[in-house]
């Protein structure tokens, strides 16, 4: 039966065949190609999400060093923080409400545990840190908002928070 | 929301100029930034942090003390920037748009005053 079925194809497997599949996929390729850089391009139309930092340092008043012939020094570098470990909460990181195991965290109007309660985050939820820290009451506290409606904000304790990458 | 292509800080001169992706240059002086900051210990709180500044900070005159020297400018996710001020402080996120909404050429000044 399968010998049978093999000897009908056979006859339709010939080099012009093959060569034109190879052909039509190599074309299915490009085109894909060319799909996807044209979709980046309408999703980034700047060209660069982080713009170019140039840092130009400040005029120093050392005198002019006597004539002599011209040597090439390295341009001062741009200063830089060290990056933190990953993990650490830090102004502007995304952060997730984890391990109220389904209680909720209770975002705050001070950095207290005294302070009214302004919006009861759910376990889950993703957070943006704008402030902070601030110490009250034996914890760490971070201002947190909702990066996508504003309105839920508030102080957080940071053990119940987790970074994670830009949602 | 048009975004930066480029940030200069240039700190002989005191300003940092940016550079948006429509073509527009804003020049700010050290100065004025400190005097704009964003973050809820200058505004007065956090429900004040979004607001734009008042039309008297675009006349003050420039000001050379630590508070108002920058000592390091660096990029906030996508859509901003920090800065720390060689009197510690560091807590005022710049956003793009609130970049754009202060720059104070007359140009944009003049958009603003009427609304636009």
């Amino acid at each position: 039966m399968m010998e049978r079925l093999f000897e009908t194809f056979r006859k339709y497997i010939t080099l012009p065949v093959i060569a034109g599949g190879l052909l039509f996929a190599l074309g299915l390729f490009g085109v894909t190609l060319l799909l996807l850089s044209a979709s980046r391009g309408a999703a980034d139309p700047v060209g660069a999400s982080t713009p170019l930092i140039n840092i130009i340092p400040a005029s120093t008043a050392t005198p002019l060093a006597p004539m002599s012939p011209p040597t090439q020094t390295p341009l001062p570098a741009a200063p830089t923080l060290p990056p933190l470990p990953p993990g650490t909460i830090a102004v502007g990181a995304y952060v997730q409400v984890n391990g109220t195991e389904g209680d909720g965290l209770r975002l705050r109007t001070e950095a207290n545990l005294s302070s009214q309660v302004a919006f009861l985050a759910a376990e889950g939820d993703v957070y943006q840190v704008i402030d902070g820290p601030r110490q009250g009451d034996g914890y760490t506290w971070w201002y947190v908002i909702d990066p996508y409606d504003q309105s839920p904000q508030g102080w957080a304790v940071a053990t119940y928070l987790a970074v994670i990458q830009n949602p | 929301m048009t975004k930066p292509t480029g940030i200069t800080v240039n700190r002989s001169r005191q300003e940092v100029i940016v550079q948006w992706g429509d073509g527009h240059t804003s020049l700010f002086t050290f100065s004025f930034l400190r005097r704009v900051c964003p973050c809820a210990e200058c505004r007065g709180g956090h429900d004040q942090m979004g607001l734009l500044p008042g039309a008297e900070v675009y006349a003050l005159p420039p000001e050379d003390t630590p508070a108002m020297r920058l000592r390091k400018l660096e990029p906030v996710g996508t859509y901003g920037v920090t800065i720390e001020w060689e009197d510690g402080h560091h807590y005022g996120i710049y956003q793009w748009q609130f970049l754009r909404d202060i720059c104070p050429c007359a140009e944009c000044r003049a958009q603003a005053e009427h609304g636009g």
